[in-house]
């Protein structure tokens, strides 16, 4: 028993369920939008994201720890102050975040930590010890089990309100918290009705002007940390695994981010989507085709004209949403009558699938979290190798540079020259990428490889038959389900060469 | 001290149930979001369970025989895994496995308050446990895969029932709580 534990001070809050439920309730709603926000804040790849959900579960400790030492005024300070700073959270952080870059990234960095662990979780936090406490010492259960389940019965309901409002767009969750929070606030504040009313109304006022300060602040934030003049905000969503952005620059040219990760935008991007696509359908003309990942759906305008049928496998329907909505120029979706989208995880997919698929092409990004890295390992390419109609094809990125001193580019061969009996490997002079084709012996020659990729280039590229691939890999580790520490330590390399050496 | 070690050791021994169960389903079931939602509202409504089960409980069994069938419940779901993997039909059994966990939990919390005179410390320390816990689970599975997934909960349920032990031997007679 801990005897030293201070005394609470102030008399008791009222309706301690129903502000405890709807605290409940925003908590959920917190952690989904605003850990995806801060994550797209520092490029979130997988330690981002560790970093900052620890930040924002380490504000739920402040708040335990502070409870029993605040006044009922402090409370009341503390549900007045956070309302006010989350209200301006979705804006203010890329404000404060773009303009801190200007002189380190690394001062992002530590922003975005504190918000995280200071100003999210932890008023919420207060509430449910701070409630227990006041109502202990009398008689009948104790008031941790009721109190308690009511916080997480609002989890529940809030986890079922994201699943209905989030795919309605960042305003519609966004709203949904803040109106949440308010009610939160005003019961904490204790004024009845009448606080109730002024804090929606603040809400209310607030709603009229979100557009403008979305778009201005998101506008802001990609000019400092990209080099895009003028950009528009096309697009946005937060969905279960990541927030998705297009922009367009004063330029015209369209960009996807994801978590803040340039996905498509660049000339060399398009340039990898014509290789990925263009030189397996080459080599493999009117084939089945299986597309995991995409993005911009760009390969899909690649793929269709010259394939019997083209499925793609994408997980994330908010990206595929805004690719239909926004990229339609390069994808041309319309006119793709043999295209069918499956959303799922691809592994699954695959795993799952009884089809057999002429060329399967991995058009997924590099591998800077376990989610994308099982994609790249070589449990997943014997996956693939066994979804090949006989002759099929896998066309791949190797997420870097094929030469002896490139890591990614070999870890990514290791997992296929363990796998295929035949893997080929080039890099077009003007993208400084590399891919790789692998299957059967039978599958391709290297001269047929060599002469779709120059169907593609028509210029310089390096090229590296079976031997050489194998050659230059050396005996380097591949990922594989059982070893995923590459992500994790690119990402982490990541991490640091941003805080400390001020690369964006 | 040793009822906030134990419910440190408890948040560890949560973190690592639940980190090992994602990175199992992310892995061998599907990464997509009927995995997380599963685990999500199982573990919450296990929890919810879990606090009525415990009512007016005041020793440690229940606490260990639970945690222990979340363990059990744990591998059940992993061999699951690898017998039918990527069969999403199976999801509600693999659901079954957090609900057990999330029904330890309520457990934990219904039993251990009795040790604390404020609420406040006992969420405080079982949440830097379960944060330890994140960390440790997220490193563990980083540089040693399943082995460290398979081999780390039931280190931690021995740890915990230990730091329980002594804990509930420090505290008597407990301290019995009740609403006003």
């Amino acid at each position: 028993m801990n005897r030293s534990d201070p005394p609470l001070q102030g008399a008791p809050f009222a309706f301690p369920r129903l502000t405890l439920f709807l605290a409940g309730f925003a908590l959920i709603l917190l952690q989904f939008f605003m850990i995806r926000e801060i994550s797209a804040l520092l490029k979130g790849t997988e330690i981002v994201i560790l970093m900052v959900t620890v930040a924002y579960f380490t504000g739920s400790s402040v708040g335990y720890g502070l409870a029993p030492h605040l006044s009922r005024r402090g409370v009341r300070i503390g549900a007045a102050a956070t309302l006010l700073i989350h209200l301006t959270l979705p804006f203010s952080l890329r404000w404060i975040g773009g303009w801190a870059a200007d002189y380190s990234f690394g001062a992002t960095y530590a922003i975005a930590l504190f918000v995280a662990a200071f100003l999210l979780s932890s008023f919420f936090s207060l509430l449910l010890p701070r409630f227990i406490d006041q109502a202990a010492g009398g008689e009948g259960d104790d008031p941790l089990l009721s109190l308690y389940s009511a916080e997480l019965a609002g989890a529940v309901a809030g986890a079922g309100a994201i699943w209905l409002v989030a795919p309605h767009g960042p305003f519609a969750i966004t709203l949904l918290y803040e109106i949440v929070m308010a009610a939160v606030t005003a019961l904490v504040m204790g004024n009845g009705p009448l606080s109730v009313a002024a804090a929606l109304a603040g809400v209310a006022g607030y709603a009229l002007f979100f557009s403008p300060l979305w778009d201005g602040s998101l506008a802001y934030y990609y000019a400092r940390l990209y080099p895009l003049r003028d950009p528009v905000p096309l697009y946005s969503a937060y969905s279960p695994y990541q927030k998705v952005d297009i922009v367009e620059s004063a330029r015209g040219r369209r960009y996807i981010f994801l978590d803040g990760l340039q996905n498509y935008g660049d000339v060399d991007l398009s340039a990898f989507n014509a290789y990925l696509t263009g030189v397996p359908t080459t080599l493999n003309p009117q084939g089945k085709v299986l597309i995991i990942g995409s993005g911009s759906m760009e390969s899909v305008a690649a793929a269709s004209p010259v394939s019997a049928s083209v499925t793609t496998v994408e997980i994330d329907a908010a990206v595929l949403a805004g690719a239909r909505r926004w990229m339609a120029d390069v994808n041309k979706l319309e006119r793709a009558t043999n295209w069918t989208p499956v959303i799922d995880d691809a592994k699954r997919y695959v795993g799952a699938t009884d089809e057999r698929y002429d060329i399967v092409i991995l058009d997924i990004p590099a591998p800077l979290s376990i989610q994308v890295g099982l994609l790249y390992s070589e449990d997943f390419f014997r996956l693939v190798r066994s979804r090949l109609a006989p002759g099929g094809i896998l066309s791949v990125t190797l997420a870097g540079t094929f030469e002896p001193d490139e890591p990614t580019a070999r870890t990514v061969a290791a997992g296929l020259i363990r796998v295929f009996p035949q893997v080929v490997a080039y890099t077009p002079t003007w993208t400084g990428r590399s891919f790789a084709l692998a299957g059967e012996k039978d599958a391709f020659t290297p001269e047929e490889a060599k002469e779709a990729v120059y169907g593609v280039e028509k210029g310089e590229f390096s090229f590296y038959d079976d031997a050489e691939v194998r050659a230059i890999t050396g005996d380097k580790r591949p990922m594989t389900y059982d070893d995923m520490r590459y992500p994790v330590k690119r990402s982490m390399r990541r991490v640091i060469v941003r805080t400390w050496m001020g690369d964006r | 001290m040793s009822a906030r070690l134990w419910a440190y050791l408890f948040g560890v021994e949560l973190a690592l149930l639940q980190t090992g169960a994602f990175f199992h389903l992310q892995v061998r079931l599907t990464a997509a979001y009927p995995s997380y939602l599963t685990v999500l509202l199982t573990w919450l409504a296990g929890s919810i369970i879990g606090l009525r089960l415990a009512r007016g409980g005041a020793s440690l069994g229940p606490v260990i025989r639970w945690t222990g069938g979340a363990l059990v419940a744990y591998y059940a779901s992993y061999l699951l895994l690898r017998a039918f993997p990527y069969e999403l039909t199976l999801l509600p059994l693999h659901g079954g496995s957090t609900l057990a966990a999330g029904i330890a939990a309520g457990v934990f919390f219904a039993t251990a308050r009795r040790l604390f005179l404020s609420a406040s410390p006992l969420f405080f320390w079982e949440n830097n446990g379960f944060i330890t816990g994140w960390v440790v689970g997220f490193v563990g599975y980083t540089l040693w895969a399943e082995r460290f997934t398979l081999l780390a909960p039931p280190v931690g349920l021995a740890l915990v029932a230990l730091a329980g032990y002594a804990a509930w031997r420090r505290a008597h007679p407990p301290f019995i709580p009740a609403a006003r």
